[in-house]
């Protein structure tokens, strides 16, 4: 089965705007057509994303609804933390490491994001990068036409 | 990978022509045992659970309908680098740099 890691930004905008691309990957998880590799460090920025955004209900609800996920797999940090040194030297902000190791710790097939300056980096020729657009062709649903792809 | 979840053993009655179904879809391989497929079961309901309950509370019908613009996305974007930025400076960026 096809495994993808999902950036934050995927699951904000599924969840600030239903008829996107972003939702139909968030669905397509809950309906387990593929696994959802996640993080500790994806929970903690979602925690923290949403609690500004929102309020501190509506970020632990998101955090209960991601970990309700039938399919998933969490990366945490005693396991990504191993790639560090491995892979520092091809992103620009080490922040974005977090990531960028768990997709390789669980063996992803894809990085699922928006985010044009991540993809951009020289990870890029090592990390398979896709639009939410792309990502739901290639899990042969029918996606949305929309702005970047979100 | 350390998964250190607590569990609690819940008994339910079922209709004998849903667990006849459930050991079908067990032969067949899709579950392992019938633990494994009710922790599937509950887990996909209460996903679907949370979203529309999430959905009730975030998404209003007007914004909802439009697009998300290309500032409104900017912004979005920036507010994750900022979070991003200030949980590595706080919890990683000695250890790991």
């Amino acid at each position: 089965m096809l495994k993808a890691y999902l950036d934050t930004n995927i699951y904000f905008i599924s969840r600030i705007n239903s008829k996107t691309n972003s939702r139909l990957a968030i669905n397509a998880t809950i309906n387990e057509q593929f696994e959802v590799i996640q993080s500790d460090h994806l929970y903690d920025e979602i925690q923290s994303l949403f609690k500004r955004k929102f309020n501190k209900d509506i970020a632990s609800f998101q955090i209960k609804f991601m970990r309700a996920f039938p399919l998933k797999t969490i990366i945490y940090k005693e396991n990504w933390s191993l790639l560090i040194n491995q892979f520092k030297r091809y992103v620009t902000d080490m922040d974005d490491l977090p990531h960028i190791c768990s997709y390789f710790f669980g063996k992803c097939d894809y990085f699922v994001t928006i985010n044009r300056r991540l993809t951009q980096m020289e990870i890029k020729n090592q990390v398979n990068f896709i639009t939410p657009k792309k990502f739901v062709e290639k899990l042969e649903l029918k996606s949305i036409d929309t702005d970047k792809e979100i | 990978m350390v998964n250190t979840m607590s569990t609690e053993v819940v008994t339910a009655r079922l209709p004998l022509n849903d667990t006849e179904l459930i050991d079908f879809f067990i032969k067949n391989g899709e579950f392992k045992s019938k633990s494994d497929f009710f922790r599937f079961a509950v887990k996909r309901t209460l996903a679907e659970l949370i979203q529309k309950q999430l959905d009730s509370l975030i998404l209003k019908k007007e914004t909802n309908k439009k697009e998300i613009t290309k500032k409104e996305l900017d912004d979005i974007l920036t507010s994750i680098k900022k979070v991003r930025k200030e949980i590595w400076s706080k919890k990683y960026a000695k250890s790991l740099s």
